[in-house]
């Protein structure tokens, strides 16, 4: 009898371990992360007047209007860089952010249905969102990278891009997927039990842009506000992730050293958390 | 020893009746806080509510299932039955891994394939190729299995031509063969199948139960939960009988089935009082049955004429309003509907006879209750009461079937030789 228990592939039991994560079978679901990835990707643009346009046209009339309000209207500098180049770059990489934070944080009470009729490592559909976010971020990146060009070029700026960029640029991007993951993963599964927190969602990504280097640049902060600011996580990231193309900025290390620990936390109580709650969700939500 | 693909072990499953908390976080804080330090919760619903909690733990906890054990082999065609409630689902629930059970094990061998619903996440704006690989990989299959199955899967659903429009503009038909297409396909050695054979056409039904066969033929293993005895009869060689969360009978389907009437069989009574129904025009309040001799009785002797009796309440005054009743035997075969004269009716109590006079055979029925008015159905249940048609102090009885049905020949002619 023993042996025969030996041989079984799968046992179903009442709770899981806190940190047992089937990596070997979230990996054999690629297929359905490739499809959901599609799906997103497909049904975003069909039936819309402009199509893939709207990939470019939310992030392009942002930043002409955090412009004109922000820099001519409120006088806000940017560090010496172009406004337009210094809003977009925070927009995109913000965006992407707000997101897969906002994405991820409705993976329970958005897919309520599906996950109550069939089963399927629930993580893939955070994972798909994060993944459908990320190709619509490339293309914003691209458009950024031409206006770039035009600044380097054309405006011939005193901006020097080193190959450092190349390796810059996926860390600040995994950071932010990290972070929006994991806050989302950490949101979704507390909404199974408290729906009040969407709107804390909402609101609170709201907000969290304006305690982030978005709209301003770090050196105008007041030194009693900074704490502040530089303790929000992706204030490092976004910095980082602008300075990976134009070499201003302040930067610290402890500063960032500090932010990818705190990412790391978020992420993996994140992951912790959304596991311990997709086995039993669908009897409380 | 056949191969086990599925162990269920000592299974049961719990669920907290009511609210689990109060949806809120502050709220749930100001419980804990109140609990903590011992003064009445302030979001209880009931005053007192928290004394019955102390008198007993699972106070308001209802076990879903209670110790299930079940070995499935290789190849077995299982059916699963039981009244609503008996914990059929919930059980199909935990081996799909949906839901984890409260205590024991299930164990598992080979990939299981959970057809709770027919086209689970197919998206309106896709193709339907599109969503054959969408749905086929949320049911499991890698990428290369729907590639290989594609023109099967199409042929299959015979929507041909449609493949690539989108979704939403195909009848709810095409919708439901299209995602049973997808799932007759499925290269899993186990499957379970909850009630999705009760849709789509009779032909394809047909289509869909043949296929199913077959793929049982080739080896796979089929855990079928089915209200439908005649599917359960042509599928499965095995039934399992839930009721109240146990297991009261596993083994051959005839003897299966019987066993699952007769919990129904509990419920015989001459006479049903309905619930009182708030929003809506009116609602039945007695369900009642009357033998031959105007005696109350639910059990019917085999030829006797005998009526149903219906009893309603009008809450709101409506004209054109119309009692109906729909008859049935208790595998779900649809025998006679009897309508009442349309009228208007102003607040209050009304009652109907329905003279049944069919010449039925030995057969349990139950009945659905409707009451309309011109379009508008302002109430409809099924599944109501029971009637049992018997053959007892029946001198002659050639005719018993246990299909039920209708009696048609009433006439005896005569067998001669031939010339």
């Amino acid at each position: 009898m023993n042996k025969k228990i030996d041989t079984w592939e799968y046992v179903i039991k009442p709770n899981r371990n806190w940190l047992e994560i089937d990596i070997l079978e979230i990996l054999s679901y690629k297929d359905l992360l490739w499809f959901l990835i599609k799906r997103d990707f497909t049904t975003f643009y069909k039936q819309t007047l402009l199509g893939p346009i709207w990939f470019f046209l939310q992030p392009l009339i942002t930043t002409i209007v955090f412009q004109v309000i922000f820099n001519r209207v409120a006088k806000i500098p940017t560090d010496g860089i172009p406004p337009f180049l210094f809003y977009m770059s925070g927009i995109i990489a913000w965006n992407y952010f707000a997101n897969c934070l906002t994405e991820t944080s409705s993976t329970f009470t958005m897919n309520a249905d599906l996950f109550g009729k069939v089963y399927f490592p629930r993580i893939i559909i955070p994972l798909s969102k994060i993944m459908s976010g990320l190709l619509r971020f490339f293309v914003q990146l691209i458009m950024f990278l031409g206006f770039y060009y035009y600044y380097l070029k054309v405006e011939n700026l005193n901006i020097q891009p080193t190959l450092l960029t190349l390796f810059y640029l996926p860390f600040f991007i995994l950071l932010l997927a990290m972070l929006g993951l994991g806050m989302g993963m950490l949101v979704s599964s507390l909404t199974t039990k408290y729906r009040d927190l969407r709107y804390l969602v909402s609101f609170g990504t709201q907000l969290m842009m304006y305690a982030s280097p978005i709209i301003y640049p770090l050196s105008i902060l007041p030194s009693e506000y900074r704490i502040f600011i530089i303790a929000n996580p992706i204030t490092p990231i976004i910095v980082g992730f602008r300075q990976a193309f134009i070499s201003a900025g302040v930067i610290e290390i402890n500063m960032l050293i500090s932010s990818v620990i705190l990412t790391i936390v978020i992420f993996l109580s994140g992951l912790l958390v959304f596991n311990k709650v997709e086995k039993n969700f669908i009897d409380t939500v | 020893m056949n191969d086990q693909v599925l162990k269920v072990e000592n299974i049961s499953k719990q669920y907290r009746l009511g609210v689990i908390n109060t949806g809120t976080l502050s709220r749930d804080i100001e419980s804990f806080v109140a609990r903590k330090i011992g003064i009445e919760d302030p979001n209880s619903s009931i005053v007192g509510e928290n004394n019955l909690k102390n008198l007993g733990k699972d106070y308001n906890k209802i076990w879903a299932l209670n110790d299930i054990n079940i070995i499935i082999n290789k190849g077995e065609k299982v059916g699963v039955i039981g009244k609503n409630g008996s914990g059929k689902s919930t059980l199909l629930k935990i081996i799909s891994r949906i839901t984890a059970p409260t205590k024991g094990r299930v164990f598992i061998n080979g990939r299981i394939a959970s057809l709770l619903e027919v086209g689970t996440g197919f998206h309106p704006e896709l193709t339907g190729k599109e969503n054959i690989y969408l749905n086929g990989s949320i049911l499991g299959m890698a990428k290369i299995e729907i590639d290989k199955n594609l023109n099967r899967i199409i042929d299959f659903s015979g929507i041909g031509q449609y493949i690539d429009t989108p979704i939403k503009r195909y009848s709810s038909g095409m919708k439901v063969r299209l995602g049973f297409a997808v799932a007759v396909h499925l290269q899993m050695e186990t499957l379970l199948i909850d009630e999705v054979l009760a849709v789509g056409d009779y032909n394809f039904q047909k289509r869909s139960i043949e296929k199913m066969n077959r793929s049982a033929d080739e080896g796979k293993t089929i855990l079928f939960v089915s209200h439908n005895m005649d599917a359960i009869r042509k599928l499965c060689d095995r039934v399992i009988v839930l009721d109240k969360g146990t297991v009261i009978y596993d083994g051959k389907t005839e003897e299966g089935i019987v066993a699952y009437l007769n919990i129904n069989n509990k419920r015989l009574s001459n006479e049903i009082m309905m619930p009182k129904v708030r929003n809506s025009f009116g609602y039945p309040t007695k369900l009642g049955f009357l033998n031959s001799n105007n005696e109350q009785n639910a059990e019917i002797k085999l030829f006797e004429t005998w009526a149903i009796i219906l009893e309603f309440e009008m809450i709101k005054p409506l004209e054109n309003v119309i009692a109906a009743i729909g008859v049935f035997t208790t595998s779900g075969v649809g025998l006679v509907t009897y309508w009442s004269k349309a009228k208007d009716l102003d607040k209050g109590q009304y009652r109907v006879k329905f003279n049944c006079n069919l010449k039925l055979q030995v057969t349990d029925l139950t009945f659905a209750i409707g009451l309309t008015s011109h379009d508008l159905s302002f109430y409809y249940e099924d599944g109501i009461g029971m009637v049992r048609i018997s053959e007892e102090s029946i001198s002659e009885m050639p005719y018993v079937s246990k299909g039920g049905g209708l009696f048609l020949s009433s006439q005896k002619e005569i067998i001669t030789p031939l010339p």
